[in-house]
């Protein structure tokens, strides 16, 4: 049936992309980096400062077309291309600043690897805290009422676990350490 | 090969149906034969599946591409060593293989586990086995590896030549197995839920299967790291990437679940929250097999790739919806037995870790699926890249390295101020002269520097903690040094081998420190003969050569590289154009050092064959975070190895005041 081989490189792809996303690579199949570009003679070289400088931006700005990959990490032409386009703004004396909305300009909000501190990005920004804080006070008040409920009678079975194995507290030799240290909270237990 | 491969599933699926059910009706009915044979099944799952296994390879070996998966996967050029890597390449395989790890973990974990298990343990057994019925039926039904073409084809497709690198023989099954392993735990939590006799029995199997699973996933996640830096030619390990990410948060929820648990093995405390945790991570794996397996990274668009999406997205759901159900319907049960009894305890000390460790967890997963909701609800698409996570998820992290020099060195139950200063003197001070050297020799970026202090601040309390016990331990037993070290060890193995993975993680994070704050990255196009500086090095492109070959035509850069106008090395830098995947691959040229790797990227070499663009890297102390591979391992081994009294303590008898008589039978 040529309709079965029609769909093999579909197929291929799709089954492909579901293992090869696990590494991070689904780009490397999405796109045609293999064909040899022509930019030789205009390739631009940078001083190693300009280069640092480079490398942080590339790390910032995402391939277009490559799902999930910046231009740093890309083998794809347009990657490429988008590279040289850095590095003639840093030529020109372009500020980090001024290269990012020079590239959004071209390509669009969403290649910005970081998400925009304006508009509905900030919610990226905002929520962690919050909810790390929330997290915070929740182990807080956990804290406090476990603190404050008296123990349920332990059970035959947490008193077999903290008598017959060796527990931290009570292995001898920690206590030996802790006693020789003058532990005072050592000798209590 | 194909009909041995479908009927031996067919069988496997009817026999974990079998043993499902005879496990729940055994247990529900008291019928100990019953619970017997379901447990036998499981046991024979796992023959099948294994059946099933080898069918697929040697369908592979023996070139059979009638087989529609042989065919997309490998090709007669393929050297047959990568069998064993095309046998996963796709989702069929490696559905097969997940299906296949988790037989085979859970036909262990069902024989090894604590015969004083009561109930929990054929329960356990039926959850297990319900969750593996979902993995083989998708195989046998969606996904079957030994699907025939009606035509056999003279030549497969072949391999996908990034797949072609040894780090991909055991980094992606490791991975896989890693994520459903978490099935065990949770299969043992859901047990005890399920009986209503949730004392801390699960808590054994469910520690050493946790950790087990944590071991299996990070080592998967270090290898993926180590191969992409190896291959992926762009001088980094870790992007994260929406699936890397799936992978790590549920290595995340296990690390605090491996702590957590210990809290109740010893204190009986925190029986709710580990049983949240474990539900947690598994709902995590699960979703991390979603993304995997055809799910909406990195656009909601790709739902159409794979039918299966949508299949893993009602497992997740359902899964979802039955343990945390069954968790409240028997929330009364899990009342601590202990009591908290100070916040500045080992306790609490965990706590801390628990929150710390799941913001991460939810940080992540908070980047991964923000951009599918803004692209659904608002229409709007966002990238949610790297910086985001370094910038959220660093700080926490570094919170968790400071909490890892200091959580060890807290007694269970309460400590004093007192007792923490003295602690943490000698650790403090030697930390604040190292740091201060490190200063001083010129590394001046404060978070390099607090990252540098809290790593130091773990090394050194762990090492300070072997040494004063094993000096308590040779005062108290006049063992010579050696033998009371031993032996201290062997006295407390979770917490010494614990210590062994903290040193390990120590090294990854110096390894992370340097690489990512100290790295230097320049682009440079080189004629033959020309050289460029990177660092100290001078690299000098001394000559390409080719070669052809049916699939793929490889080139060679040779690299002459000089410090300081001195030879130091030749370096061979690596890639390959593979017409037919229109692909290249890159495999940089490295010379690793625990100082720092010099790394070459040749990218492109232009027609003339006398130009070529690279990359060159120098990234400090990446080496370390290879090298705490086999700490962990270690580690995790001392950790888990078992007590020999524990071990004696399982023989004798029927269980204490369990209902069934199945406890000498398995």
């Amino acid at each position: 049936m040529a309709v079965e081989s029609v769909s093999f490189p579909q197929r291929l792809f799709v089954s492909m992309a579901g293992f090869a996303a696990a590494f991070g690579t689904l780009a490397l199949l999405a796109v045609s980096p293999a064909l040899p570009i022509a930019h030789g003679q205009d390739f631009i070289e940078l001083t190693p400062e300009l280069d640092a400088r480079a490398a942080s931006l590339y790390a910032g700005i995402m391939c277009p077309i490559c799902d999930g990959q910046t231009i740093s990490q890309s083998h794809a032409q347009i990657s490429e291309t988008m590279r040289q386009m850095v590095r003639e703004r840093l030529i020109a004396g372009d500020s980090d600043d001024e290269i990012y909305a020079f590239m959004t300009s071209a390509f669009g909000e969403d290649i910005l690897a970081s998400p925009p501190t304006s508009g509905i990005g900030v919610a990226v920004w905002v929520v962690p805290p919050i909810a790390l804080l929330l997290g915070a006070v929740t182990v807080a008040f956990v804290v406090r009422q476990l603190r404050a409920s008296p123990p349920r009678k332990a059970s035959a079975n947490a008193n077999a676990a903290l008598s017959g194995e060796s527990s931290d507290a009570l292995d001898p030799y920690l206590g030996l350490v802790d006693r020789e240290m003058g532990d005072a909270a050592g000798e209590q237990r | 090969m194909a009909d041995l491969g479908t009927a031996s599933i067919t069988i496997a699926l009817a026999l974990a149906l079998y043993s499902a059910a005879a496990s729940f009706v055994g247990v529900r009915t008291r019928n100990a034969a019953m619970i017997v044979s379901g447990m036998r099944a499981n046991y024979l799952t796992t023959l099948a599946l294994g059946a099933a296994m080898v069918a697929l390879l040697l369908a592979f070996l023996r070139n059979e591409f009638a087989i529609r998966y042989v065919a997309e996967h490998s090709s007669l050029a393929m050297p047959r060593i990568y069998t064993w890597v095309a046998f996963y390449a796709g989702n069929e395989g490696s559905l097969l293989y997940v299906a296949f790890a988790l037989s085979g973990m859970g036909a262990l974990a069902m024989f090894w586990a604590p015969r004083r298990m009561g109930p929990q343990r054929p329960y356990a057994n039926g959850v297990l086995m319900l969750i593996l019925i979902f993995f083989i039926a998708v195989g046998l039904f969606m996904a079957n590896p030994f699907q025939t073409l009606p035509i056999t084809p003279a030549d497969g497709i072949g391999i996908n030549p990034l797949l072609t690198h040894p780090g991909m023989f055991i980094h992606p099954p490791m991975v896989m197995i890693g994520l459903i392993a978490i099935a065990v735990p949770f299969a043992f939590a859901m047990g005890g839920l399920l009986s209503g006799r949730i004392d801390d029995e699960w808590v054994d199997a469910g520690r050493v299967w946790g950790i087990a699973a944590w071991v299996l996933l990070g080592l998967g996640l270090l290898l993926g790291a180590w191969w992409a830096y190896t291959i992926l030619g762009w001088g980094g390990y870790w992007a994260w990437d929406p699936v890397e990410n799936a992978a790590f948060m549920p290595w995340l929820a296990l690390t605090a679940f491996i702590h957590s648990i210990m809290v109740q093995k010893r204190r009986g405390m925190f029986r709710m929250w580990n049983i949240a945790l474990i539900n947690i991570s598994f709902t995590l794996g699960a979703f991390g097999i979603f993304i995997n397996r055809g799910g909406p990274v990195p656009s909601v668009h790709s739902f159409g790739a794979s039918n299966l999406g949508w299949l893993f997205l009602i497992f997740l759901g359902v899964v979802m919806l039955l343990a945390f159900g069954l968790f409240f319907y028997r929330m009364a049960l899990l009342r601590s037995s202990g009591s908290l009894e100070s916040a500045l305890s080992r306790e609490a000390a965990f706590l801390v870790n628990n929150l710390l460790f799941l913001g991460v967890a939810f940080v992540t997963l908070w980047g991964v699926v923000f951009p599918i909701i803004s692209e659904l609800v608002l229409d709007t698409t966002i990238t949610v890249g790297e910086p985001f996570y370094n910038r959220v998820n660093g700080p926490i992290i570094l919170a968790l390295l400071f909490l890892m020099a200091i959580g060890p060195l807290l007694p269970w139950r309460h400590a004093t101020w007192g007792s923490v200063r003295r602690a943490i003197f000698t650790p403090g001070l030697i930390t604040l002269g190292i740091t201060a050297v490190v200063a001083v020799l010129g590394v001046d970026k404060p978070v390099v520097l607090i990252g540098i202090a809290v790593s130091t601040l773990v090394a050194i309390s762990v090492l300070q903690e072997w040494v004063r016990g094993t000096h308590a331990r040779h005062r108290a037993t006049r063992e010579s040094y050696p033998v009371a070290f031993l032996q201290l060890i062997a006295s407390n193995r979770p917490r010494y081998g614990g210590y062994v993975v903290h040193l390990a993680i120590v090294m990854l994070a110096f390894g992370i420190i340097g690489s990512t704050f100290y790295n230097i990255e320049r682009d440079v196009f080189l004629s033959i003969g020309e050289s460029a500086s990177v660092g100290d090095y001078t690299v000098e492109f001394a000559g390409t050569n080719a070669k052809t070959f049916s699939d793929r035509t490889e080139r060679t850069a040779t690299m002459e590289i000089y410090r300081d106008g001195e030879y130091l090395t030749t370096l061979e830098a690596w890639h390959g154009v593979y017409p037919s995947f229109n692909m290249l691959s890159t495999r940089a040229g490295i010379r690793s050092t625990p100082v720092e790797d010099l790394y070459i990227i040749f990218s492109e070499l232009q027609p003339d064959g006398q130009t070529a663009a690279f990359r060159l890297l120098l990234n400090p102390l990446i080496w370390w975070m290879w090298f705490a591979g086999p700490f962990v391992i270690f580690g995790t081994a001392i950790a888990l190895w078992p007590a020999r009294q524990r071990a004696a303590a399982f023989v004798p008898g029927p269980a204490p005041g369990g209902p069934l008589p199945t406890s000498g039978v398995s």
